[in-house]
């Protein structure tokens, strides 16, 4: 059941822009205008790739401790919706690392990842699944459309 | 208020772009216009001044109002995106910047077209470009705009630490109008990150920017219908993200503000009789999508037409455009926080102002 928020707020509670602001300027304009970065560079455009984050996941604690160290694993849902056997169920997963699958699912792992890394056969006690972080989930409609108003 | 045909500066091109105006000229025809110039007298632009603080404040009621009494199907709002203003009104998240579209002849009361709440762009034209062309051609006139002298007041009281801006940098005017707010946060003395809005990750605990830090404050340049219809919004509840423009901004940009604004408000002279249904709004009437932008979507119907009642559109009473010298003019006039911080006017050959509408300074005596 969600909160209501409603429900617990005083009457009295205004939001601050209730407040009246202070005197009005003498003068209209602005005194100077000066600008820092802008116009030396595009500052905002910045190259982008390769930037997919991942964890892996684990049937168990003990599982996930065995692949990183004590501290390193959380109990957490699934971000992705191929992050979990168990949807919407509990894993333990290890800490986030950059991926790119051209160079190897694993490249950038900062925890050992001797399950899946040794190469000699899956014990059935490493990663059983993989979450994928993901970017590019802001953005799509401004492809298509104006933005600004 | 009057245009007055000037000459413009010589290499006026390459004056704005000095100051970091690159899109002064759009599809080969002149966005920025300095052949002429709208004048005012004091007392005009007090009229403006106090309107705007008067719809500013009439508008913070209107979202209490609505927030307190969950109104929120009447501006096409589902069940996340109400939740989302109702913490961020009752958290109390500040807004930083809005621009309303006045209709202003000089006389009559300046009537509140729309309130573009949350994604205003001319800022940068409105408070750099027509300061420094003043400074230039009329230095000792006056020009209602302290826009950039208030925007960094403001981001002194909104942000400390970090603030990250998101936007489509690949669109020429958005770049221009988030990285001139970069600045003005940079020069509050607060550390700034730019990245464009696709480039925002998810770790599965919070947004993180392009080094995976947490974004802890985005001001984002991005409507808040867009993101609430793509893949990360599920994400916003939980990710603990202060935003600029705040979630509950998108009830003031929501055009179904109109009618309720008309409802809470009747008869107020800075407003325009306004409904969700055409017949109940005599005379000839101006149909608006809710989300419309830039003039899209905006159909004139003459008195005499009835029109369609098309889902979420809203029919507000026609406010005609004053015409100089055969061209429209829009007021443009700007709230920074919750103050009034100065105009821009853009003007068409139509009465209906579009994106690609040509920006023309103003000043007063």
């Amino acid at each position: 059941m969600k909160k209501d928020i409603r429900a617990q707020l005083p009457p009295v509670v205004k939001h601050p822009s209730f407040h009246a602001p202070g005197d009005p300027l003498l003068r209209k304009r602005s005194v100077s205008v000066t600008l820092g970065v802008l116009g030396m560079a595009a500052i905002g455009f910045v190259a982008f790739g390769g930037k997919d984050v991942q964890r892996n996941g684990y049937a168990s604690l003990e599982d996930c401790e065995h692949d990183y160290a004590t501290g390193q694993c959380t109990r957490d849902t699934p971000v992705s919706s191929s992050g979990g056997g168990h949807a919407g169920g509990y894993h333990y997963y290890g800490p986030w690392y950059r991926s790119d699958w051209r160079d190897g699912p694993i490249k950038g792992d900062p925890g050992p990842g001797r399950s899946l890394a040794s190469g000699t056969g899956f014990t059935g006690h490493g990663p059983s699944t993989m979450d994928f972080g993901r970017r590019g989930g802001f953005g799509s409609s401004g492809r298509v459309s104006a933005r600004g108003g | 208020m009057r245009r007055e045909r000037i000459l413009p500066r010589a290499n006026w091109q390459q004056r704005v772009e000095a100051i970091g105006f690159g899109f002064h000229t759009l599809d080969g025809k002149p966005y920025w216009r300095e052949d002429a110039c709208y004048v005012f007298d004091e007392s005009q632009i007090d009229t403006l001044e106090t309107a705007t603080a008067e719809l500013h404040s009439l508008c913070i009621e209107a979202v209490d109002r609505i927030v307190r009494t969950g109104r929120y199907a009447e501006l096409g709002l589902g069940e996340e995106p109400a939740r989302l203003i109702e913490q961020s009104w009752f958290d109390r998240d500040p807004s930083l910047y809005g621009r309303m579209d006045l209709s202003f002849d000089g006389a009559s009361p300046p009537k509140l077209l729309e309130y573009n709440a949350d994604t205003p762009t001319s800022l940068f034209e409105a408070s750099v470009v027509q300061w420094h062309w003043l400074e230039d051609v009329a230095p000792d006139s006056d020009q209602f705009n302290s826009i950039h002298e208030k925007l960094i007041a403001r981001w002194r009281t909104v942000a400390g630490g970090r603030v990250h801006f998101a936007a489509c940098y690949d669109n020429p005017e958005d770049g221009t109008t988030t990285d001139y707010l970069l600045d003005t946060c940079l020069q509050a003395g607060c550390e700034v990150q730019a990245l464009d809005i696709e480039e925002i990750g998810w770790s599965g605990k919070a947004f993180v920017d392009l080094a995976d830090h947490p974004i802890e404050r985005l001001f984002k340049l991005y409507p808040w219908e867009w993101l609430m219809s793509e893949p990360f919004a599920a994400h916003i509840p939980k990710s603990g993200m202060r935003w600029l423009e705040p979630p509950w901004k998108m009830l003031l940009s929501n055009k179904a503000i109109l009618p309720l604004l008309w409802e809470f408000f009747p008869g107020h002279p800075n407003l325009l009789p306004a409904a969700r249904v055409r017949a109940d709004v005599e005379g000839p009437v101006v149909a608006k999508p809710y989300w419309g932008r830039e003039g899209d979507g905006i159909v004139v119907l003459e008195a005499n037409e009835r029109g369609e009642d098309k889902p979420f559109h809203v029919y507000q009473a026609l406010a005609p455009l004053p015409v100089f010298d055969g061209r429209h003019a829009l007021v443009g006039s700007w709230v920074i926080g919750d103050e009034p911080a100065g105009i821009g006017i853009r003007e068409d050959d139509d009465r209906i102002t579009r994106n690609t509408s040509c920006f023309v300074p103003s000043m007063f005596r």
